[in-house]
């Protein structure tokens, strides 16, 4: 019995020296370096910069959501995304629902400047009045 | 992302990230990962260079599937990644001819002399190598996962395809073999009176 326990003790200490063995270095950089040959074949952009996404894009789900904003126009992602562009759409067709269905409150809350830039003929200021106002004699 | 931040991610978040070019998460998942790896096919093969060739592939095809991997899948990369690790050692010793079969019946030590010589040339980390080697191959792959790497049962039995009794059974069965290889072999294996 005592034979016995003495054996598994052995074996024990055998497996836990097991326990630390580490890959030599010459592997950990061919690794690597199979890393960054992926990364710049999936995240090309990403992969030169060596850039971080940070949590968010951690939560963001699969690389499929990444490479959809590799095609996303500059303009778009200076009005901050596709959600800054439908703000601005919505505010758009908003103040033109207004101006249409009630132009006289606006008038009057503009202090009548609307109708007087249209030189009081119409809902369209007339251009030529602004190019005027300041030298009568161009 | 500083380095910090990244350390308390799981290793699902840093495939996401890795995805997305992170070379930081690259670095961190091989620093998590490889050593696993590697450890893994190294007992089981007991052949540094082959160990090294599968731990290399075995990230390699990790790397390949981060763009398809998600964070709140059941799946866990190091789990994953023990699965490819035992089927391609699994092939690499059948190919070379030195599979021991899957039968998870104890085979009887019949090549101890061998296992013997190679305690005396290599110390004792061949002499366990030696011995793993002469155990059938699921009973090595589930006593290296369990009492090499100090995964779970349930984990194992994911990673080896079959039931947490037969894990318990093949770890349970591997040890006595184990136990019976290096019987007798305390003075070579330096723990002589």
């Amino acid at each position: 019995m005592a034979n016995n326990a003495d054996q598994g003790d052995r074996l024990d200490r055998m497996l836990a020296e097991a326990k630390g063995a580490e890959p030599s270095s010459d592997l950990m950089a061919r690794v690597l370096a199979d890393a960054a040959a992926i990364q710049s074949e999936i995240a090309p952009t990403q992969a030169m910069s060596g850039g971080t996404q940070g949590a968010g894009a951690a939560q963001a789900g699969t690389a499929g959501r990444r490479r959809s904003r590799s095609f996303r126009p500059a303009w778009v992602a200076a009005l901050g995304g596709w959600g800054g562009v439908s703000g601005v759409t919505m505010a758009g067709v908003v103040g033109l629902a207004i101006g249409f269905a009630i132009p006289d409150t606006i008038d009057t809350l503009s202090g009548g400047q609307i109708w007087n830039l249209s030189g009081g003929a119409g809902l369209t200021p007339d251009l030529t009045t602004l190019a005027w106002e300041d030298g009568g004699d161009v | 992302m500083p380095d910090a931040e990244l350390d308390g991610l799981g290793d699902g978040a840093l495939m996401v990230l890795f995805a997305n070019g992170d070379s930081a998460a690259a670095r961190l998942l091989t620093e998590r990962l490889l050593p696993r790896a590697w450890r893994h096919a190294s007992r089981v093969l007991g052949d540094p260079a082959e160990a090294e060739d599968i731990a290399q592939e075995a990230m390699l095809r990790l790397w390949r599937a981060a763009p398809e991997w998600r964070q709140d899948g059941a799946a866990q990369p190091s789990t994953w990644l023990h699965r490819v690790v035992a089927n391609l050692a699994i092939d690499r010793l059948r190919r070379a001819g030195r599979s021991t079969g899957l039968d998870p019946e104890i085979d009887p030590p019949d090549d101890a002399p061998t296992a013997e010589a190679r305690m005396i040339e290599d110390g004792r980390r061949s002499a366990l190598d030696a011995a793993l080697a002469t155990l059938p191959e699921r009973q090595r792959q589930a006593v290296v996962l369990r009492h090499i790497e100090g995964l779970a049962n349930p984990e194992i039995a994911e990673i080896l395809g079959i039931g947490v009794e037969a894990v318990e059974s093949l770890t349970a069965r591997g040890k006595r073999a184990l136990k019976a290889v290096l019987e007798g072999q305390k003075e070579a294996l330096g723990y002589g009176e």
